[in-house]
């Protein structure tokens, strides 16, 4: 039982680190119509700064925390600029291709910048655990899971509630429309780039004390993250987090018991059962005017 | 002598080339690029290679290049965005080793393997086939990172941690090749063999299929190709080419890791294809030469190439589209002094069924066959009837998305030879009906044509049935001829498949002839030839809507649909179109037309249907329906 527990709390937390990945997928993909695959080098990113932070700098792990959210934000402008602002007339999948070519060269920096070492980032929290069940749980899992709660309810919020929220809602609409009406395509994708490499950022620093930082952590992330995006049916913040709970809890389980050398493909197969079953899902591409 | 020889060349030409002349020196050019590439690659790598080249990056290049030339045939010409060609290369290497192991010889190993590769993808492609973009490209992701771990794991079947050292070498005749020059010309032979039976898929229907398919993939399976079906085809056999790189690579280094298969080189071929241009076969192995060659320029700065790649890529698809054969394309066309719109847009689009038929004058005038004829156009469905005898009934449609009924209730018949007018306000559900029975948005009803049930809500299921929808936007292929365009509706859709490009040929060349033939008449009968050998992308506006009626006319179908056939059209060009719908009608052809323009449902229709907020509110003759004052109210507003 205690190992069940176990299993679950982790499922748990697994889900809402994958949950908290997806959300800036989700956000930008929202706002700009594009799927970037440069969201998981700016997990990783983001971790190492702040393990720059502390190492080099000589700051304090929250001091680093925030120095690394504050320094992503320009990480997702820069990002914007090179990688989508040029491409914004063309197929969304030529994006793809930049946002792949610009996560090559930043994986690559990272490797010349910290080497190839894994490296450790200590919790804010510290190592302090609590105990449920017979099940030892770390506190960092509970703050994941405190974190993501608030920054889901926070984003549906400003999306719900807000003139620019309304905006992203209409861009992911019908962009055409929205843009003919107003909305200002240009400083959205700014923002979103910016707001997503944030919630990368965050994710990398909140989940990196779990487990060991190297080049492809965040990348491995963000494919559990698609998956869960695509459980979730591909666009709603909601289904994102059920989505991530769904992979998080199937990885922890059925990985725990069974199938244990195969637990990290469980979110794929998934994943691909859900594709063939339901092709053209949420995310059918705008309809065409024939 | 000179002269058997003469003979001889003229009819392999002949064999191995379409129908028309002008296609025949196109596809002339095509073969003799590959065999000047071949011969000049014999000559000079050997000759070099103690001064200038390193016989090992030659042979790395031919490996990538095979590879990339697969991965040519997914993305560049049928636009799949898969990201799981390196995890097809692994597939090959590791079961050739494994078979190798098992003491299969050489050519067992890389034949099993390759099959067994293929049938890996076939079931991919068929659990991905209605997945598009970036579902596709995120499904094969995850095919991508699946394989890494199945690699790493089964230890039994690929080795411990995934490598295998000591595989055996290339063997032909039972002669094993050992030394890298040995190795070369087996890769070289490797990479010709797919250099031809690519030119055989250029010179063929599937060409067209596959890029309308890319292009506009609703309009293309509305018009009956077989979209799935086309791009699973080419998912396979570029990886199985995928599969054959990998396998040769297994016996040239005699080392499979699975690093040697990493997501770097998943990105590298993406960048292989890209940089070269995707438009053009030859993109491909120009980008996996840079590829291989450019850490040779950079030794001093190394541990940048990475970098250098992204930035690379990043710049290539910024400043050149279609890469680097995108741009020699465009230079030559400029060279050419020709207008440089059209040399954007075609990059490296050869068109090869551009030439007119030479005897097209010489055929009877425009009659087109409704039910097969002397041609043969094979039209699907059954016989035609007598003139009356119902050919389309509908009932009960509807349309909903969410709470908005489009479509309420709406039964229409047509009969052969009838013309029947679809009007009513904007949003009255006109464009949703044709959509609903031609399966573009899903609806509920009961559809029989000849009696027999269609079901409805499939997209190409009308069109085998015999009927054939021209859209009210005209939806003109851009990379294609206007010949081409018009060949896309064609109803005869024998031998569009790989069976003909790469097997049946003559049979091919056949039903190719005959369907050229038809589409140059239908182009001729909207008196738009000159289009036949221009690009879509450089039509204005008039052309292409009479493009789209071309298309109609081409398609041999028993039922016709035009969406506002006549939008944008001044007033002779109306004139000339309401002939040509009479003569549809002459020919026992069944019409049904929206439109807007009153004197043109007139002059074409037989009866009309007046539709608001989706129901049918009038039906009747024209006169009938004009003077009744619904109608009016539905037009005008209510009289006070």
């Amino acid at each position: 039982v205690a190992k069940f527990i176990s299993l679950l709390a982790s499922g748990i937390a697994l889900g809402a680190v994958i949950a908290l990945v997806g959300l800036g997928l989700i956000l930008l993909f929202r706002a700009t119509g594009i799927i970037n695959f440069a969201h998981g080098i700016l997990v990783t990113l983001g971790a190492y700064i702040a393990v720059w932070g502390i190492e080099t700098v000589g700051l304090g792990t929250i001091p680093a925390d925030l120095l690394a959210l504050f320094l992503m934000l320009f990480v997702g402008v820069a990002l914007e600029r090179v990688a989508y602002a040029p491409l914004r007339k063309r197929p969304q999948m030529v994006v793809v291709i930049s946002t792949l070519a610009a996560s090559t060269v930043i994986g690559a920096a990272i490797s010349l910048w910290r080497g190839s070492q894994p490296e450790e980032l200590p919790s804010p929290v510290g190592n302090s655990v609590i105990h449920i069940g017979g099940a030892v749980i770390s506190d960092q899992r509970l703050v994941v899971i405190g974190v993501v709660a608030v920054a889901v309810v926070a984003s549906m919020l400003v999306l719900k509630r807000t003139a620019i929220g309304r905006q992203v809602r209409s861009l992911a609409c019908d962009r055409e429309a929205a843009q003919l009406c107003g909305a200002r395509v240009r400083f959205i994708a700014i923002g979103a780039f910016a707001v997503s490499a944030f919630f990368a950022c965050l994710a990398g620093i909140l989940i990196a004390p779990l487990t060991t930082v190297n080049l492809t952590f965040g990348f491995d992330l963000m494919l559990s993250a698609f998956a869960a995006a695509v459980l979730g049916g591909f666009g709603s913040l909601g289904g994102v987090v059920i989505g991530a709970l769904i992979v998080g809890l199937v990885q922890q389980l059925v990985g725990g018991y069974i199938f244990t050398n195969y637990a990290s493909t469980l979110p794929f197969i998934l994943m691909l059962i859900v594709i063939a079953v339901r092709p053209s899902g949420i995310l059918k591409a705008s309809a065409q005017r024939l | 002598m000179p002269l058997e020889i003469d003979n001889w060349l003229s009819q392999l030409q002949r064999r191995l080339t379409g129908p028309a002349q002008r296609s025949t020196q196109s596809a002339w050019r095509r073969f003799l690029a590959v065999a000047v590439f071949l011969l000049a690659v014999a000559l000079v790598v050997p000759s070099q290679i103690h001064s200038t080249l390193n016989q090992n990056l030659v042979n790395l290049w031919l490996l990538y290049s095979i590879a990339a030339l697969g991965f040519y045939w997914i993305f560049g010409l049928a636009g799949r965005f898969a990201f799981c060609q390196t995890i097809m290369m692994g597939g090959g290497a590791y079961f050739s080793a494994y078979l190798s192991r098992e003491g299969a010889s050489f050519w067992v190993s890389l034949i099993v393997s390759i099959a067994a590769v293929s049938l890996v993808a076939a079931i991919i492609a068929l659990a991905l086939r209605r997945a598009q973009e970036f579902y596709f490209a995120i499904a094969t992701l995850a095919v991508t990172e699946i394989g890494l771990v199945v690699f790493q794991e089964a230890t039994s079947f690929t080795g411990p941690d995934g490598s295998v050292l000591n595989v055996s070498p290339i063997t032909v005749f039972g002669h094993p090749l050992t030394s890298e020059l040995d190795m070369f010309w087996a890769l070289l032979a490797g990479l010709g063999l797919l250099l031809i039976l690519n030119a055989l898929i250029e010179l063929s229907p599937v060409r067209r299929d596959v890029i309308a398919a890319r292009e506009n993939g609703a309009v293309a399976r509305s018009s009956g190709v077989r979209v799935e079906w086309l791009q699973g085809s080419m998912f396979v056999i570029g990886s199985a080419a995928g599969a054959l790189s990998g396998v040769l690579f297994a016996h040239v280094n005699g080392y499979v890791g699975t690093d040697s298969f990493s997501l770097d080189l998943a990105v590298g071929i993406f960048l292989m294809l890209i940089l070269g241009g995707s438009r053009s076969v030859w993109g491909p192995i120009i980008g996996a030469g840079i590829y291989v060659e450019l850490p040779q320029l950079l030794t001093s700065i190394d541990q940048y190439s990475q970098i250098v790649y992204g930035v690379i890529l990043l710049v290539v698809i910024i400043v050149m589209p279609f890469g680097i054969m995108g741009a020699v394309n465009q230079g030559v066309a400029y060279l050419r002094g020709r207008s440089e719109k059209r040399a954007a847009a075609s990059a490296a689009v050869e068109t090869n069924h551009a030439g007119t038929v030479t005897d097209v004058d010489a055929l009877p005038p425009f009659d087109l066959p409704s039910g097969g004829g002397a041609d043969q156009v094979v039209v699907a469905a059954g016989p035609v009837g007598a003139k009356g005898g119902e050919l389309l009934r509908a009932e009960n449609v509807r349309v909903h998305f969410d709470a908005v009924v489009a479509v309420d209730g709406v039964s229409i018949r047509v009969a052969r030879g009838e013309a029947v007018g679809v009007v009513g306000p904007n949003g009255s559900g006109k464009t949703t009906l044709l959509n609903a029975l031609t399966g573009v948005v899903p609806a509920q009803g009961d559809v029989t044509i000849n009696g027999a049930a269609v079901p409805l809500g499939r997209s190409g299921a009308l069109r085998r049935a015999g009927v054939f929808r021209c859209y009210q936007s005209p939806q003109v292929i851009d990379p294609l001829s206007g010949t081409e365009n018009v060949m896309m509706g064609s109803p005869d859709w024998a031998r569009r498949g790989l069976l003909g490009a790469w097997v049946l040929r003559r049979s091919m060349r056949r039903h190719e002839r005959e369907r050229q033939i038809v589409a140059e008449r239908a182009l001729r009968r909207v008196e738009h030839s000159e289009v036949a050998n221009l690009e879509g992308a450089s039509l204005p506006y008039g052309q292409r809507r009479m493009l789209e009626v071309a298309r109609g006319i081409g398609s041999g179908a028993q039922l016709i649909m035009f969406d506002e056939p006549s939008a944008g059209l001044n007033h002779v060009e109306t004139e000339h179109l309401s002939t040509i719908l009479r003569d549809l009608k002459a020919q026992n052809i069944g019409l049904i037309v929206v439109d807007h323009k009153i004197d043109f449902i007139d002059a074409v229709c037989d009866r009309v249907i007046v539709l608001q907020l989706g129901k049918i509110v009038a039906e009747g003759t024209p006169a009938e329906v004009w003077s009744n004052a619904l109608v009016a109210d539905a037009y005008l507003g209510a009289q006070a």
